[in-house]
């Protein structure tokens, strides 16, 4: 019997109608996402459509690329447009040169109207390469434009070497209730089709429109923005666009403040050029009068000039400014690069002089920022020098598309900086973006001697990190001014330096100012990366990262262990405290160019701590770690319980930024009377994280101070703990994570020997997280139960600091008695047994292998069994490795200790396998009586990745 | 939607792979009569051991399958279901796991299953209660001495009917109405590492195991062919070659006891160790088969008539012209047969390049007795183009050279003719001895002629290159002669190949004799090695001086080349 060929068949019959349901189901599916995507654009606003985003087509999709979407041969793309209104409805499209795109409009996405197309031509004048003919039919513009170069003179039509935009008016195509079809294809059936590059939507007169107290740029750029244009052009100087009017042509902008009254302030401020360069204005789109400026700085040929429009600007808020040349015979018209627009925008306003050069004037740092970007525009933040040699390049100009200082020769540009007294002077940068080699800063702290210094920066192509030098920035500190000035290296070269931006950072000592009262207690909350953290503040700006994230889903997640917050992502983390309290120290563990900072309310915030905002951009591998603490007690209103922590990066403009692996708040609560004798191991532990910061808890204390949440130990000082273990204590381990710090062990309080760090019973691993040093001290336990642990400087020049400190020890464990009458609950890890006993879990930091599940750091599970009150032996079994602690309660919260691992181990330096433990214990003493049995397993030392590696847990109940 | 569609299209696609290989079973198969394998005696409760093989065989499959997919699956349960499966299917195979993680293969419905006749199980738990009746005991292993892992399961190949269960695996059991007798607790032995584990094997439970087969199995492969070793009691250890050290020693006493020429080595060998491995197994006359990622021998072995592979059509005549035949490599190896094999030959078969290119695929003849349903898969299907040559070094991995006794070589080969010629197999790979090569010496081709009388042609194996002349020989009506281009790993791509052809239409010139190429391709490369090896066909199919042939037809037309008949 031939079983293959009647198998094929079948097979063949099976999958053709398999694949004719998928067809339909994916018909399904297309006509279900095809549907209903519309772009609704108000009148007078302007929608700038996110091309890459396939939720917002109507019908087809194209192909998507880098930042484009394309159709070719028979694909299309269509949009719909959603007006208010039939008219003044526009498509604003930069393509792709093409020879075979095609875009179409409807009313109904049936009848269509070809609105611009491009085809191939032989046009032996050109190189049929780079020449493409486009046909714009609407807008009132059609004929032919080159690729080849990109001066491509068209009225309208704005073009750089490759790409085109279109001004598409959609009048007549636009349906009765507003709507309108825009679709994207190929001209013919062929490759080379329509490639979008950008889209944008507007109804009315495109208007700038400038908020209450805040600015807008005017887009030279965009065709589209031009509410009149009569022959003006397109250039570029230093790598930024300007647009120019020459002769008889000219060019208008429609621009909107927000508000309007008449105690406004409606400024103009351009950067421009020309000699016979003029503006007018216009309420009304006629009736133009020129304007003066009241405001003008003169740096060479530009000019940077402010404008007071509030003569000109209507009630609506409304003002057309018409560029032209005021000598229509020759060239030297309106050249402008810039211009923005400010409405009631303090920095340029009258009461300042619109911004006047004045000595006096600085840049504050000594506020509630630590890092601050200079608004170089801001002619009132710098004061100018000439030189021996005078340049006419010297101050406002531009470069690279936007502002720009500039000196020359031996001139030079100067910034006064106030600085707090508290200013850390190893961390005081500034991050520079320059262009050409030929620039020099120089530091002064009395204004008048400067010290030109060639400084190590870190080169992020442009931009440059420079530290301030110590010796300067401590100097500065004491002073309360730094001065930064701006010149060239080589004063005999032409060869000017250009400033592009210029940040301050200025990182602050909160030095633990912690004063104990009489009578107090102490309360730590810490948070681990990767934990869940804190709360969710999710806003709109898509910027802001969940706190409530977890480790397996969340992108920003390293597997190092460590969050990280890079550019404009940021976190915001929640912690309360006690209104009693009155300390409030916040300690990170943190790295990288970090920006942290605080708030009682999640709205104003002062920052707290930066990182190494300079070095960090020389790192190639790992960033080097900072355990830093802020006393935020003066700060924040203590009242209120609550803090917020923003964790973010100090420099936006690039990777690098914070990344924490924890933070904790310690708080210290004040009281009346005093407060019970705080405890090494709380009541039913076997295992304990010390409070190291707590002196209580010393037996002996010499010349220690708190230092983070750890201990830091002076010139020959000391500190020492006496763990007082049971009768029965039969293991005894401690992990710390420390710097510098030897320790000493003794079973009497008097004699002490050092602990080696060689030999079996001691464990570090050096590339791991937290507290990674370990011994197992369970030799020492057949001297005696009670142990000193002493704790000091291994080299006695360096600072020491003990952060961590955690503790274990286990008793001999008793399987109890055996009785013949048993009853069996267990489990297996990842079989279907397991499901029916677990009761809660935190998985965050839990990984599962075909052996176990691992639970590390904060990560738990509980499982719930059924008790017997009859039972004479009630047996937990468990099988378990790595580093542990087992717990049991009877009510599921009021958990004891039963056993933990006896050490805390390190994966690289242990099999798994090879730290199992098969545990039988008698625990009917501590759940007997209970018709329920919880327990849980989690991590021994909850700061490092080394944890509980759980394959099954069992209860015997026997009578 | 999105989510249905992509589960829609898994489930069409699984589908697609369990039928792309055509049903091999019939009604016979799948009855309970004995088998009828002419290799076969010695009963062992319900398996027999091959006369001659060291192979443990099993009664013929139940009609009726529980099957259960293991890869995902708890260590300690699986180590739990593998003793089920020995005490099971031992029976009668009727426990089928899908373990492997890459090139995974449910081979059942390709056996002739129907869908109504498997029950699919998700938990091995309520398998073991199913079965519970069959099970006498358990034996427990100590979780915190790993390696009596092995020390258990070699107990409960001895004791028979007992579960190898974790003190947790036990409790669940229990839980679940199977409160076993606990026939031996290896926790009460307070052993304090491997070392003492294995000593302790040898010592006190290798008399009581067979010494037919031998299993070198870590710990933490709690399946595969675990099950297997436990239904042929066999011991199941984790020891090391090397020429010094505690571990060799040990194991050179295990493999001292065992039968020169009549005995395996299963399982594998720890990282990097294959080569010493396989020779000192050799020195010992004991034949090896890669078997640590074997599954379901327990059901494979049992027994199934194989259709013999077929013959190339017989050459009349020899021309001068360059015969270029591809090989795919690691035929030896049990479970290649059963996933990369598999993949590679679903690929050349329903590919692109199906039926294109002749191919030769290794594989070994002892297939015929442990994994006899598989092996009539391929035979039964293969289309003109598919040929069979056996692996190095014939029924078994070994080097024959490294044998101490150079008797049981010949024992060897006889074992390797026979079961050649049951499987219709004409061509052995040969492989002498690993490490420096040097041409085979007039005893050894003598060998060869003596015990290969039914065979075409043996070609022996030496490293890379290439060589004057193919220094082919008639030694008693058999060819021998070398292959050429072996193991071609380093190539990685077919402009390499094609600088093997271009070098022997170069000989052809200058001697106008017939050139014969071989290019043995190293399997673990993927199906993109069929693809660079269909490039180089491609590329040389239209010149009228290359011919590709199977190994069969190139060993014909050898013969031819040397003045003998194309066939015997």
């Amino acid at each position: 019997m031939n079983t293959f060929g009647q198998t094929k068949k079948r097979l063949l019959l099976a999958l053709c109608a398999a694949m004719a349901l998928c067809f339909a189901l994916a018909l399904l599916c297309m006509n279900v996402f095809a549907a209903g995507a519309s772009i609704t654009v108000r009148d007078g606003a302007n929608v700038t459509v996110d091309i890459m985003n396939d939720d917002l087509l109507y019908e087809g999709a194209g192909s998507t690329g880098n930042g484009n979407r394309f159709a070719d041969n028979t694909a299309f793309f269509t949009y719909k447009a959603q007006f208010s209104t039939r008219t003044d409805a526009f498509a604003i499209a930069t393509v792709f040169k093409s020879t075979n795109g095609k875009i179409q409009i409807s009313p109904d996405n049936e009848s269509w109207t070809t609105v611009y197309y491009s085809t191939s031509s032989q046009d032996a004048s050109y190189d049929a390469e780079t020449y493409t003919q486009s046909v714009l039919e609407r807008s009132g513009v059609s004929g032919y434009f080159y690729y080849d170069t990109d001066t491509v003179e068209v009225s309208g039509v704005a073009v750089s070497s490759d790409r085109l935009q279109l001004d598409i008016e959609l009048d007549g195509s636009v349906a009765a209730d507003g709507g309108v079809y825009i679709r994207f294809s190929a001209n013919t059936n062929a490759g080379n089709g329509l490639d979008l590059r950008g889209l944008s939507l507007r109804q009315g007169d495109p208007t700038f429109v400038a908020p209450s107290g805040g600015v807008t740029r005017i887009d030279f750029n965009s065709v589209g923005s031009l509410y009149e244009d009569s022959g003006s052009k397109i250039g570029s100087m230093n790598g930024t666009t300007n647009r120019y009017a020459d002769n008889s042509s000219y060019f208008v902008y429609k621009a909107r403040f927000a508000e309007k009254t008449s105690s406004s302030e409606t400024l103009l401020r351009l950067l421009w050029r020309g000699a016979d360069r003029a503006i007018y204005a216009s309420s009304s789109a006629s009736d133009y009068e020129q304007l003066t400026a009241v405001f003008s700085l003169q740096s060479g040929d530009d000019y940077y000039e402010i404008f007071n429009l509030a003569s000109y600007v209507g009630d609506s808020g409304d003002v057309y400014l018409k560029f032209a040349d005021a000598d229509t015979s020759n060239g030297n018209g309106a050249n402008v690069y810039f211009a923005e627009l400010c409405n009631n925008y303090a920095p340029y306003s009258s009461d300042n002089g619109y911004g006047q050069s004045d000595a006096g004037s600085k840049v504050d740092m000594a506020a509630d920022t630590m890092v601050q970007a200079i608004d170089l525009a801001d002619a009132g933040l710098y004061t100018v020098q000439q030189g021996t040699q005078q340049t006419a390049n010297l101050g406002l100009t531009v470069h690279s598309g936007g502002l720009a200082l500039h000196t020359q020769f031996d001139s030079t540009l100067t910034y006064a900086v106030s600085v707090p007294e508290n200013a850390d002077p190893e961390r005081m940068y500034f991050r520079a973006e320059t262009r050409d080699g030929n620039y020099r800063f120089s530091f002064s702290t009395d204004g008048t001697n400067f010290t030109p210094q060639n400084l190590a920066s870190v080169t992020d192509g442009n931009v440059r990190f420079f530290s301030v030098p110590v010796a300067t920035a401590r100097a500065a500190a004491e002073s309360g001014m730094l001065y930064i000035r701006l010149g060239c290296a080589d004063t005999a070269s032409d060869e000017q330096a250009f400033l592009l931006s210029l940040t301050l950072f200025v990182n602050r000592n909160y030095t633990d100012t912690l004063s104990l009262p009489t009578y107090y207690e102490f309360r730590q909350e810490t948070i681990y990366a990767g934990d869940k953290e804190g709360i969710d503040l999710t806003d709109d700006s898509g910027y802001y990262q969940h706190s409530l994230s977890y480790r397996a889903n969340t992108n920003n997640m390293d597997d190092a262990g460590y969050r990280y917050y890079d550019e404009n992502s940021y976190g915001v983390y929640k912690l309360t405290f006690d209104t009693k309290a009155c300390g409030l120290l916040l300690v990170m563990d943190i790295r990288g160019g970090y920006r942290i900072s605080v708030s009682d309310d999640a709205q104003s915030w002062t920052d707290v701590l930066i990182g190494e905002v300079a070095t960090v951009r020389a790192q190639t591998g790992d960033l080097s770690r900072d355990l830093k603490q802020a006393n935020l007690s003066q700060l924040v209103d203590m009242s209120k319980g609550v803090l917020y922590i923003k964790v973010a990066d100090a420099s936006t403009d690039g990777g690098w930024g914070g990344a924490f692996t924890s933070l904790a708040l310690l708080t210290v609560i004040e009281s009346e009377t005093a407060t019970e004798a705080p405890v090494l191991f709380g009541e039913g532990k076997l295992n304990t994280a010390v409070p190291v910061y707590d002196p209580r808890l010393l037996e002996e204390d010499v010349n220690t101070s708190n230092a983070y949440l750890g201990r830091a130990i002076g010139a020959d000082g000391s500190f020492t703990y006496k763990f007082e273990l049971p009768s029965d204590a039969r293991s005894f381990y401690i992990a710390m994570k420390e710097t510098n710090i030897r320790v000493d062990i003794s079973v009497n309080g008097s004699s002490y020997e050092e602990l080696s760090r060689s030999g079996g019973n001691y464990l570090n691993d050096t590339n791991g997280y937290g507290s990674m040093e370990t011994w197992n001290l369970t030799q020492y336990l057949g001297q005696s139960k009670t142990v000193y642990l002493r704790f000091s400087r291994l080299s006695a020049g360096t600072e020491a600091v003990l952060y961590t400190l955690y503790a274990g020890y286990n008793v001999t464990e008793n399987a109890g008695t055996d009785y013949e009458n048993k009853t069996y609950q267990a489990f297996i890890v990842g079989d279907p047994s397991e499901d029916k006993y677990l009761d809660s879990y935190d998985y965050t930091q839990m990984g599962t292998t075909n052996k176990y599940k691992e639970f590390n750091r904060t990560s738990y599970a509980v499982y719930k069994f059924a008790g017997d009150a009859s039972a004479k032996t009630i047996r937990l079994i468990a099988s378990v490795g790595n580093s542990f602690v087992l717990s049991v309660s009877a009510d599921g919260v009021n958990f004891r200790d039963v056993v933990i691992s006896d050490q805390q181990y390190y994966g690289q330096n242990f099999l798994s396998d090879t730290t199992v433990r098969d545990i039988a214990i008698d625990i009917t003493a501590l759940v007997g009586g209970s018709d329920t049995i919880y327990v849980k397993v989690a991590d021994l030392v909850d700061d490092n990745d080394c944890g509980a590696q759980l394959r099954g847990i069992g209860i015997i109940t026997m009578k | 939607m999105k989510r249905f569609l992509t589960l829609l299209l898994t489930a069409l696609l699984a589908l697609t792979a369990v039928f792309a290989f055509a049903a091999c079973g019939n009604e016979e198969e799948n009855d309970n009569n004995e088998p009828e394998n002419p290799g076969t005696s010695e009963v062992t409760g319900m398996t027999k051991w091959s006369e001659d093989l060291p192979i443990l065989t099993f009664p013929a499959a139940a009609e009726k399958v529980d099957w259960i997919d293991t890869k995902d699956m708890n260590n300690e349960i699986k180590l739990m279901l593998s003793s089920l499966k020995a005490v099971v299917n031992s029976t009668q195979p009727r426990i089928y796991t899908v373990e492997a993680d890459t090139d995974s293969v449910n081979w059942l419905q390709s056996l002739g299953y129907a869908a109504e006749d498997l029950t699919e199980h998700t938990s091995a738990v309520s398998l073991a209660v199913k079965y519970k009746d069959a099970i006498k005991g358990a034996v427990i292993w100590d979780v915190e001495v790993p390696d009596t892992v092995n020390l258990a399961s070699t107990y409960a190949g001895i004791e028979g009917d007992l579960l190898v269960c974790s003190p947790m695996v036990y409790a669940v059991l229990a839980e679940n109405g199977m409160e076993l007798e606990i026939v031996r607790d290896f926790r009460e032995d307070n052993f304090t590492g491997k070392a003492d584990v294995y000593q302790y094997l040898y010592d006190n439970l290798w008399q009581q195991c067979t010494h037919k087969i031998l299993t070198n199995l870590s710990y933490e492969t709690p399946g595969y062919v675990r099950d297997y070793a436990i239904a042929a009691k066999s011991a199941i250890i984790w020891l090391s070659s090397g020429t010094t050290g505690n571990d060799t020693a040990l194991i050179r006493k295990f493999l001292g006891d065992m039968e020169d020429g009549e005995s395996a080595l299963m399982g594998w060998f720890p990282e990097g160790d294959e080569g010493s491995f396989v020779s000192l197994a050799s020195e010992y006359g004991v034949m090896v088969w890669a078997s640590d990622i074997a599954e379901n021998l327990t059901f494979y072995a049992s027994a199934t008539e194989v259709t013999p592979a077929q013959l190339a059509q017989v050459p009349t005549a020899v021309e001068n012209k360059v015969y270029v035949a591809l090989i795919v490599s690691d035929g030896d190896n049990l479970q290649y047969h059963q996933h990369r094999m598999r993949t590679l030959w679903d690929s050349y078969n329903n590919g692109s390049y199906a039926d294109k290119f002749p191919l030769t695929w290794t594989f070994s003849p002892a297939a015929y007795a442990i994994q006899p349903q598989i092996m009539n898969c391929y035979t039964k299907n293969a289309g003109d183009n598919n040929c069979f040559m056996t692996g190095p070094s014939g029924v078994a991995y070994v080097y024959p050279r490294d044998w101490t006794d150079q008797n049981a070589v010949g024992k060897f080969y006889e074992l390797t003719n026979k079961y050649c010629k049951l499987t219709g197999i004409t061509v052995v790979n040969n492989w002498m001895g690993q490490g420096s090569y040097s041409s085979l010496t007039s005893e050894e081709i003598a060998a060869f002629g003596e015990y290969y009388t039914d065979l075409l042609a043996v070609y022996d194996q030496q490293g890379t290159g290439s060589k004057e002349g193919d220094g082919s020989v008639d030694s008693n009506g058999l060819l021998v002669g070398n292959l050429t281009w072996n193991y071609t790993q380093t190539g990685e791509g077919w402009n390499s190949y094609t600088y093997y052809i271009d070098e022997a239409l170069d000989d052809l010139t200058r001697t106008q004799t017939p050139q014969f190429v071989t290019i043995q391709e190293n399997p673990w490369k993927g199906t993109g090695m069929l693809n660079d090896l269909y490039a180089l066909y491609d590329e040389w199919k239209d010149n009228e001086n290359v011919v590709f042939v199977r190994m069969d037809e190139l060993a014909m037309l050898q013969r031819l080349a040397n003045g003998m008949s194309a066939t015997r």
